[in-house]
């Protein structure tokens, strides 16, 4: 018993984790994410109308259609800031814990 | 000569002549023609500004009108099928356009920075008033909740474009 608590205590430290950001109503929910590096964020886009998460220097397609997802694996970083190219209003921060 | 594009849009989406109807007065098939009328109307000067305007930043927000009231009249489209209705054209539409094409006239002799102010002044005054017409007369007047729900979600949308050229406004006023 005491080797299975271990086990999921070593788990629940070690293993990358998953992290949602909606894009609802022309703004990321939450706007500040706290994540780790090798996380997985994932973005929904919950408006009708597409927008972007574009990060300064990631050279990847970075438009999603509404109701499409996108996801980044977190780097190791201290603070990644993004936007949206299509709505300028619209920006986020991942702070990676 | 300096074109006043911006109050005439206003003038006319507030106070609408004899001729044609009051917004309020649209029953909801009139109002959603009426919102898919105003959407097109903006895909239209977009399209405009992306044969006249040579600077970026006026060029991506012409891309994203586009982009965003094509989706709108896509969700109204498919509300439509859904509901088995068809929007009823009416002498408010027909009013729109007709100043529409007026508008487009004054923007097409434009070009260079006259253009993209001239522009982007009307985006400005033209979402204002598409959205004083949605939140004061199209939404509280609607009677099915779901093309009720239809008209929130637009006024957001274009409530997001207003503040955008809003922003736009300043920076092409500064020649940026």
């Amino acid at each position: 018993m005491r080797i299975i608590a271990a086990l999921f205590a070593f788990a629940a430290c070690g293993a990358p984790g998953s992290r949602d950001v909606a894009i609802r109503e022309f703004a990321y929910q939450p706007p500040v994410l706290h994540a780790a590096s090798g996380d997985t964020i994932v973005w929904t886009n919950q408006d009708i109308v597409p927008h972007t998460v574009t990060f300064e220097g990631l050279d990847r397609p970075d438009s999603v259609a509404a109701g499409a997802t996108w996801r980044l694996v977190v780097p190791a970083s201290d603070t990644l800031r993004y936007w949206c190219r299509y709505h300028p209003a619209m920006t986020g921060v991942v702070v990676v814990d | 000569m300096r074109y006043h594009l911006a109050g005439l849009v206003g003038v006319v989406m507030l106070a609408a002549p004899a001729a044609a109807q009051a917004p309020a007065q649209l029953n909801d098939l009139e109002m959603a023609h009426a919102a898919v009328t105003a959407s097109a109307i903006d895909i239209a000067y977009a399209h405009l500004a992306l044969a006249f305007s040579e600077n970026p930043a006026v060029r991506e927000f012409a891309e994203t009108m586009i982009r965003d009231h094509s989706a709108v009249n896509g969700q109204v489209a498919a509300l439509a099928r859904r509901l088995n209705v068809q929007a009823q054209d009416n002498a408010f539409s027909r009013q729109l356009l007709a100043q529409a094409a007026d508008t487009k006239d004054d923007l097409s002799r434009l070009r260079g920075a006259e253009f993209d102010r001239a522009y982007v002044e009307n985006e400005v005054a033209y979402h204002r008033a598409v959205n004083g017409v949605v939140a004061d007369a199209f939404i509280p007047n609607v009677e099915n909740a779901e093309v009720r729900q239809a008209f929130e979600g637009a006024l957001g949308i274009f409530r997001a474009h207003q503040q955008h050229a809003e922003q736009l406004a300043q920076r092409v006023a500064r020649g940026r």
